[in-house]
């Protein structure tokens, strides 16, 4: 391999790099957010159940350490081939990192502060948006960070129940021994968990300067 | 504006129990807090005073007889309007981090919906009430205040919407000595000037006697008494009272009875010519006096200024 045939492969095939890479992002974002239209109303139900919660958890916890090679063939006779059953599995995944994270969000805010805007005649939604969630955020974004880096991470392997996005570029690369290809694949996969990271990174940090009072004028 | 005869807060036979739990945590309580008093509430951990004050804001609903809020039975009443009619401080002023001191203070005026101008004008008012610099601080998050300031900012959050009762959960119980009392003295120059009805729940005698006008005193979920200072240090009801606050160490009583409780009273107008101290002032006060001269006799004032009695050595030796 040299470098001419390096560049000249991603010049020649810029097209379906690119239409791979934003069907992933399709992929990853759709399973990220149907994850966390489910994670958010599931951690609220648990906080309240604290025996269930960690039945949950632990039910979670499995299903996590499940290898998605096999989890995506488990499901080939229920969802069959394609992105159905590609963002099931993404979105199984993530629930484990998001109520964990989100749970414990809630966890760590400190009771008295909660307790004196109940006792101020705070109403529970105003608690809840004007201060419990700005106190979680922090932890909410770090959950999603990382649930989207191991979802962009497990979601090229989708491919074998051809999902495509990304897993297509490496495993046809695989496939036909084309290593450029593969490692076009995995620059782009890399670039892209290294973007999101940083994103995310940022309003992790901005979100928590904010709920310890750290914006602004006074240090 | 509210009839004077109608305690402010009226509790009649009020228990509470905790779900899963074998006693009550508060047993049996029936007293009256009338409009203007500063009430402490006394006790060790366990012993139902943050309960029962957690009930009257109804954070905690009780199980058994009635709490009335200015006649009216507080299970009558709107929890939340209810709640935004009292204030409360809870310990280390619980701010909330990510707000700036104004938009703490401005909490419970922002949910009644004033407008911005009334806001702004007392949250200024009240950052002076409580000797902090509005230019300097309104703009500050909490995180960059002292334990103090933070609980000063606390107390201007509670009185924001200016309410009648004011409920302090163990307000000082995690700031330091020196600024504890500092803050009591501020608690209670901002009581005489505006008059709130405090109830207000401590741990620390010293601090229950020295802000309470009365005393309330509980011991296992009872009330063991309620009463001023000075007849709980003279009469104490019972012997757990009497421990719990060294009735019998003379010392403890000539710094908590004050000479209005032991001095001969006068009446009419008298030429009196000598020392004078104020009929709230602690015994103690008159030691340095009659350790030089027991034959010496001192003239208590009242707070209109006028002679009301008259302390000598013998009242002091009754009482110690």
């Amino acid at each position: 391999m040299n470098w001419i045939k390096f560049v000249e492969y991603a010049q020649k095939h810029t097209d379906l790099l690119v239409k791979c890479l934003l069907e992933h992002i399709q992929l990853v974002g759709t399973a990220l957010l149907i994850s966390l239209l489910i994670a958010i109303p599931v951690s609220l139900i648990l906080l309240r159940l604290k025996k269930i919660s960690q039945v949950v958890m632990a039910l979670l916890g499995a299903l996590y350490s499940i290898p998605s090679l096999a989890f995506f063939s488990l499901l080939l006779p229920f969802l069959g081939l394609g992105k159905k059953n590609a963002i099931f599995v993404l979105v199984v995944y993530s629930q484990f990192i998001l109520v964990r994270n989100i749970l414990a969000g809630f966890h760590q805010l400190d009771k008295n502060i909660i307790e004196a805007g109940i006792g101020m005649g705070m109403t529970k939604f105003t608690i809840f948006t004007g201060v419990q969630l700005p106190l979680v955020l922090p932890v909410l974004i770090g959950g999603i960070r990382i649930a989207a880096i191991v979802t962009i991470g497990s979601a090229t392997i989708a491919q074998t129940v051809n999902a495509g996005g990304l897993g297509k570029v490496l495993f046809d690369g695989l496939s036909s021994m084309n290593y450029i290809k593969m490692l076009w694949g995995t620059v782009y996969t890399a670039g892209l968990a290294l973007v999101v990271n940083w994103v995310l990174s940022r309003l992790e940090i901005y979100s928590l300067k904010r709920a310890e009072g750290r914006l602004g004028n006074a240090g | 504006m509210k009839d004077k005869n109608i305690p402010a807060i009226e509790f009649n036979h009020v228990y509470k129990r905790f779900p899963g739990m074998k006693t009550d945590a508060v047993n049996d309580i029936t007293m009256d807090i009338y409009d203007g008093e500063f009430i402490t509430i006394l006790g060790s951990s366990g012993c139902g005073k943050t309960t029962l004050l957690k009930m009257v804001n109804r954070l905690y609903d009780y199980t058994g007889g009635d709490i009335r809020f200015y006649g009216k039975s507080i299970k009558a009443i709107n929890e939340v309007d209810h709640r935004r009619n009292i204030g409360y401080v809870v310990q280390a002023g619980g701010l909330f981090p990510h707000k700036t001191v104004r938009d703490n203070i401005a909490t419970v005026p922002k949910l009644l919906k004033w407008d911005k101008k009334r806001i702004e004008t007392r949250v200024d008012e009240l950052l002076d009430t409580i000797g902090l610099d509005a230019e300097d601080y309104r703009n500050r998050y909490p995180r960059s205040l002292s334990g103090g300031q933070q609980q000063r900012v606390g107390i201007a959050r509670a009185l924001a919407a200016d309410p009648n009762v004011l409920l302090m959960d163990e307000p000082f119980g995690a700031i330091d000595a020196i600024t504890r009392t500092a803050l009591q003295a501020e608690v209670q120059r901002l009581q005489e000037k505006t008059k709130k009805t405090i109830l207000f729940v401590t741990h620390d005698i010293q601090e229950a006697f020295k802000l309470g006008s009365r005393v309330i005193i509980m011991h296992e979920g009872k009330l063991q008494q309620y009463d001023t200072p000075d007849k709980i240090m003279l009469h104490p009801a019972n012997e757990f009272v009497s421990k719990l606050v060294s009735a019998d160490d003379p010392i403890v009583r000539m710094k908590v009875i004050s000479l209005g409780a032991i001095m001969e009273k006068v009446h009419g107008d008298i030429d009196a010519q000598g020392i004078f101290k104020s009929e709230t002032s602690p015994v103690e006060e008159t030691l340095p006096i009659f350790l030089k001269d027991r034959s010496k006799v001192i003239y208590v004032e009242n707070a209109a200024g006028e002679i009301a009695g008259m302390v000598s050595w013998n009242q002091i030796a009754n009482i110690v």
